[in-house]
């Protein structure tokens, strides 16, 4: 019997029979007329608060090489190494947002890293549908290790999940591994149904978060977009709000996606939200699900190689605030 | 002088002789040319199919019913090849589906528009055509064909509702 979910996320910081207590001793404090501060219940924290320092990552995306057969993907990847290779100073690091093969075979791995291969800065990487249901993740373990990790650095905190789980649509059906993948890499196709985070992941997160103080920057990358956006494409991570929950009352949190191949931004309360360009197509905006305020990029040229596609680099400030510019090949330079 | 009236008599009736004839038979010229440019429509193959089709009957609930069931075939082949991946739709292995999921962002009803590409105003089975020889590097059916025909349908399908704006250039992608 698995625990509700509400259950569970409760349970990470105050049983419900605690909550109960605290909220009896509010009501008695407050009907005796004194200032009552609660912080002393507050689940302590392992970290001292910490201002981030300013500092600058870059972003690439979305890159669906197919190996050799593909020239196009090829070029607009090599082009996206020179540029960040021209980056002065570098970039710390380079995040990898997922989806950098479309077919999830060991082949077109090697011969993504062979186009990386001359990246300067350290590359991080995150997994997308297209690299992970060929094989369930065991060729993209070989090069490039974990899916769920985080770190510390500049005063942030960095989260990398695998928001593309999605539940078993190919046991019962008895089918093939390709057929899986084809099925999983087909945007609109309906049979899979929408993202996961997965409940592991969620009590990693849970964990996770337990020794990071609510004033740290968090940055979160998933290849997914952690709220609901379009789910006929599945733009769509189904356990996002409870995601949403575990990183409530974090000052600053920013979580940046891939999988939609255009420029779209949010936010849900302290969370903010931002896609990432990719290398190899844009994708429309859908009909519906668009948040409101988002940018919308102009309209992509077909004639044009490298139209509507670009990579981006995120500069933090000292707050820990994230400032993103799109370095989208189509416009022209300032 | 006498010789001179004579032939200018004859060429007269010549003349006259040439433009009755041509009057009197230029409507069947029109009709044989009409004929022709009937038998030229695919589908139209027998004398009663175009007899029927220039009737002006109610058209049979059974012909309706096929024609329904045609057109769901051909959406459904439309289909397929929209996600193909393989020659002669794709010799990269990239899809329609993949720039232009559920047919968005075709805009079948701006078409036909001045094409840069293309270099003139063309229809949007050039336009299929092109996504499939340029993006997708594969070899374009030939317009007309019951494949580009299946695409347009699919494409179309997807996109019902849309208002005719003719040249229109959307903003977004």
């Amino acid at each position: 019997m698995t625990k509700d979910k509400t259950q569970m996320l409760l349970e990470a910081q105050l049983s419900r029979r605690d909550f109960m207590k605290i909220s009896a001793f509010t009501g008695i404090a407050a009907s005796l007329g004194g200032v009552v501060s609660l912080d002393f219940l507050a689940p302590s924290v392992g970290q001292a608060q910490s201002m981030a320092k300013p500092f600058m990552f870059a972003v690439m995306a979305d890159q669906h090489t197919m190996g050799p057969k593909n020239n196009y993907m090829k070029l607009r990847v090599e082009r996206c190494v020179e540029e960040i290779n021209k980056l002065s100073p570098q970039p710390d690091f380079i995040m990898s947002m997922g989806d950098m093969v479309h077919d999830g075979s060991d082949e077109q791995m090697k011969f993504f890293d062979e186009l990386i291969a001359p990246l300067k800065a350290p590359v991080k990487s995150i997994t997308g549908e297209h690299d992970w249901f060929l094989d369930m993740g065991e060729s993209y373990g070989r090069h490039y290790g974990k899916t769920t990790y985080s770190w510390d650095d500049n005063g942030v905190h960095f989260i990398a999940l695998n928001t593309v789980l999605l539940r078993d649509f190919w046991t019962s059906r008895g089918l093939s591994a390709q057929e899986r993948m084809d099925i999983a890499g087909t945007l609109n196709n309906a049979l899979p149904g929408p993202f996961h985070v997965g409940e592991k992941q969620l009590a990693w997160l849970r964990d996770d978060l337990k020794k990071v103080n609510k004033s740290t920057p968090i940055i979160l990358f998933s290849h997914s977009p952690l709220f609901y956006y379009y789910k006929p494409w599945n733009f769509w991570t189904e356990d996002a709000p409870e995601v949403h929950l575990l990183l409530g009352g974090y000052e600053n949190v920013q979580v940046i996606f891939g999988h939609v191949h255009h420029i779209v931004k949010n936010q849900i309360g302290n969370i903010k939200f931002v896609s990432t360009l990719s290398t190899s197509w844009p994708h429309p905006y859908p009909t519906s699900g668009v948040p409101a305020g988002s940018p919308k990029m102009p309209r992509a040229n077909p004639g044009n190689t490298f139209g509507g596609l670009g990579w981006q680099t995120m500069k933090v400030d000292g707050e820990g605030e994230v400032e993103v510019k799109f370095e989208e090949w189509s416009r022209p330079k300032a | 002088m006498m010789m001179k009236t004579n032939l200018t008599m004859k060429t007269k009736q010549i003349v006259w002789l040439v433009l009755g004839a041509v009057s009197v038979s230029l409507p069947f010229w029109v009709y044989a040319q009409r004929s022709m440019d009937v038998q030229t429509l695919p589908g139209l193959t027998s004398e009663v199919q175009r007899k029927d089709a220039q009737s002006g009957e109610i058209l049979d609930p059974k012909v309706i019913a096929t024609g329904a069931k045609e057109l769901q075939d051909m959406i459904a082949l439309g289909d397929r090849l929209w996600h193909g991946r393989d020659m002669p739709m794709s010799g990269n292995g990239q899809a329609c589906n993949m720039c232009h999921p559920d047919a968005a962002v075709t805009h079948p009803e701006t078409f036909p528009k001045y094409k840069p590409q293309l270099g003139h105003v063309a229809t949007i089975q050039e336009m299929i055509g092109w996504c499939i020889a340029i993006p997708n590097q594969g070899k374009p059916f030939p317009l007309g064909s019951k494949e580009m025909n299946a695409l347009e349908a699919y494409m179309n399908w997807n996109n019902r509702g849309q208002v005719m704006e003719i040249g229109a250039a959307p903003s977004t992608t």
